[in-house]
């Protein structure tokens, strides 16, 4: 029956093919744009390559050095007492001002206060802001570089096309060693099929390129150049300060719900840290708040005092944008669906005459509305596609690069049959009302 | 076979209340060929719907081989028909976007019958009605006497008891109209299938074995 019932659902679209058109364009531009909104959150939040274990981690963006200072607020100012002029002495402390002091973090600092969570199955500190010019034949290039140790490689999972990354040794050796991404290797290098081994010029240093590897399309790690941390020479100057500096930690857990517990523990190692002695006279306050990566990632695009918040917030704005963009056009082909199923009245009447019931009814408009919308889900992948080709192509979204996966289809696969069904079961509840009588008599076959 | 007791039939709306059917007494046996004939309004296919479920008397008893119709939910109703009766329609009623074939296959599709029985059963029934050598042509590259044709081979694919016809004969030229006729003569002869017939043409209904009158929704002869 369902292969009689697709077999109709085909041959219907085709009766009025400038109704069909308008129907399948309209049904096609609402997926495209749904899927293209799944790609853009599944590159930024999903499990993708280089950060597949984002719902694992833990970010330590900053460190906050404070100074609170205190009013005192007499409840009266002065009193009489026994005719006599007496000094109040019922005040309170109020909060009315701070020194405040808020950056990344010196590498020294985070090494030495933050390289035991208990919870955390792995770790790394880096720095990704850093960007120097270099020059190939004349032609300026820029190197987003990102400092960082060994533990980089195990966080992050980059795809290697050449080489690999940097050990432990090569960090403590300060050896003068890059990984690069397939991008810089082409704007360095030219086209040439290895360049493992080639010589890179950066920063007044020459680097040996041991690893390529794609870029990473994300706003977090779009860097093109990843060498130790020991050639950072500005974090070197920086050891008996404060603790600031350019770094931030990354920690991983073995599963989700460790989030929760290593949060917990930096905030437990927080609460036991003093300020460095260098800043002791300005500063007495020491902050370094954890976030899961959802919650940064939240606070960046938000900019929001408060992560969590952002959080709440950010997801609040998706659903709702998510929910107007499929209620629309949902709305609208409800619409066009009864004026559609409208003209095919006589058709049910007689369905009904030979014995369907009001459920066969509504399966079939129902199955009928899922192959039109897959029909332009199809087209509206397609387009979808293209969008996410074009995007990347010029770049329109600056260092996120979208990306296409198996988790992409599936999700794109869910919104159509959705849409088809939501958009199908109203009309065809109503048709299958219909009484056979009335129905025979409307528009004759 | 077909039973009618003091059927009647009203529709009403807000402010108008118009009696379709009044007082109606039939009794149809089974292997006749019933028709009803009266001038336009009178209430014959307000009869026929009733006689076919499709529509439900305001008052009265319907009973179609042994079962009365209150006792019938909609769900039930919608089997009976597809088990026990056939239609066919003055305009054809053919679907538009079906073959010849998947029209005719239509009763045994919500019989849950099999696609090979099916295909074969369809075949059969136009062969029964001169139409095989079309089975994949699509209603609208046919003559009308063709589409009837189509129409009745739907109605007996799946072998029902009763025939509802409702001017079969009414958007039809004379001779094809004698061709469906016979067609439905031959139904009854052979098969002994009841027929219920409604028509405007004397000489139609004078093949038939009985025929009842109505005039302003009561029978009248």
């Amino acid at each position: 029956m369902i292969s009689n019932y697709i077999k109709l659902a085909i041959r219907v679209l085709g009766r009025n093919k400038f109704f069909t058109a308008i129907s399948l364009f309209g049904i096609s531009f609402t997926l495209a744009i749904l899927m293209l909104i799944v790609s853009v959150m599944e590159t930024e939040v999903g499990q993708t390559p280089p950060l597949s274990e984002k719902d694992k981690m833990v970010i330590v963006p900053n460190l906050n050095l404070k100074r609170q200072f205190y009013d005192t607020i007499y409840a009266y100012d002065t009193t009489m007492y026994n005719g006599a002029q007496v000094i109040d002495t019922s005040f309170t402390l109020n909060e009315s001002g701070q020194n405040n002091s808020n950056n990344e973090f010196a590498y020294w600092f985070l090494e030495k206060h933050l390289s035991n969570v208990p919870n955390a199955k792995n770790f790394t500190f880096f720095n990704s802001n850093n960007v120097y010019n270099s020059y190939v034949n004349n032609s300026k290039v820029e190197l987003k570089t990102v400092y960082s140790d060994h533990r980089f490689w195990d966080l992050f999972d980059f795809q290697f096309v050449e080489g690999f990354g940097f050990g432990e040794s090569a960090v403590e050796n300060e050896e003068l060693v890059a990984v690069i991404t397939t991008e810089l290797a082409d704007k360095y290098f030219g086209k040439v099929e290895n360049v493992v081994g080639e010589i890179l010029e950066m920063d007044r240093k020459n680097f040996k390129v041991i690893g390529v590897v794609e870029p990473a399309g994300i706003m977090l790690l779009a860097v093109d150049i990843i060498v130790p941390y020991t050639h950072d020479n500005i974090d070197a100057q920086r050891r008996n300060e404060n603790g600031f500096g350019g770094y931030m930690g990354m920690f991983v857990g073995e599963k989700n719900s460790d989030v929760g517990l290593i949060k917990n523990d930096i905030e437990f190692i927080n609460s036991n840290t003093e300020v460095p002695a260098v800043a002791q006279d300005n500063y007495d306050i020491i902050e370094f708040k954890p976030f899961s990566f959802h919650e940064a990632y939240a606070g960046q695009i938000l900019d929001l005092d408060d992560e969590e918040e952002s959080l709440k917030w950010m997801k609040w704005i998706m659903f709702s944008l998510m929910g107007f963009l499929i209620i629309l056009p949902t709305l609208n082909l409800i619409n066009l669906n009864v004026s559609r199923i409208m003209e095919r009245s006589s058709e049910i009447g007689v369905r009904k005459a030979f014995g369907a019931d009001r459920n066969t009814i509504l399966f079939q408009f129902v199955v009928e509305n899922i192959v039109q919308t897959f029909i332009g889900g199809l087209i509206g992948l397609v387009m979808a596609m293209l969008f996410i080709y074009l995007i990347n192509d010029t770049k329109l979204m600056g260092d996120v690069i979208l990306k296409l996966n198996y988790r992409f289809f599936f999700f794109s696969l869910i919104i159509c049959l959705i849409f088809g069904l939501v958009s199908g079961l109203l009309p065809a509840y109503r048709m299958s009302k219909m009484h056979v009588v009335s129905a025979l008599k409307q528009n004759k076959l | 076979m077909i039973k009618l007791q003091n059927v009647n039939k009203v529709y009403r709306t807000k402010t108008i209340e118009t009696t379709a059917l009044s007082d109606i007494n039939l009794n149809i046996d089974k292997g006749e060929f019933l028709s009803i004939m009266g001038p336009s309004g009178c209430g014959k296919s307000t009869l026929l719907n009733i006689i076919g479920l499709l529509d439900e008397p305001s008052g009265g008893e319907v009973n179609i081989g042994g079962n009365a119709l209150p006792n019938y939910n909609t769900k039930a109703m919608a089997q009976f028909r597809n088990q026990q009766l056939g239609f066919i329609f003055q305009s054809f009623h053919l679907i538009p976007d079906l073959t010849v074939r998947d029209n005719v296959e239509l009763p045994l599709l919500y019989r849950k019958v099999g696609g090979k029985d099916r295909k074969r059963m369809a075949e059969e029934a136009l062969e029964s009605v001169g139409l095989k050598n079309r089975v994949s042509h699509f209603p609208n590259q046919l003559s009308g006497g063709q589409k009837q044709r189509v129409a009745i081979a739907r109605a007996i694919v799946g072998n029902p008891e009763i025939i509802l016809a409702d001017e079969p004969t009414g958007n039809l030229d004379s001779i094809m109209g004698n061709e469906v006729m016979d067609i439905l003569l031959e139904l009854n002869s052979k098969n002994d299938t009841t027929i219920v017939m409604v028509t405007h043409d004397e000489n139609m209904a004078k093949k038939t074995h009985k025929l009842i009158r109505l005039y302003d929704g009561q029978q009248v002869a």
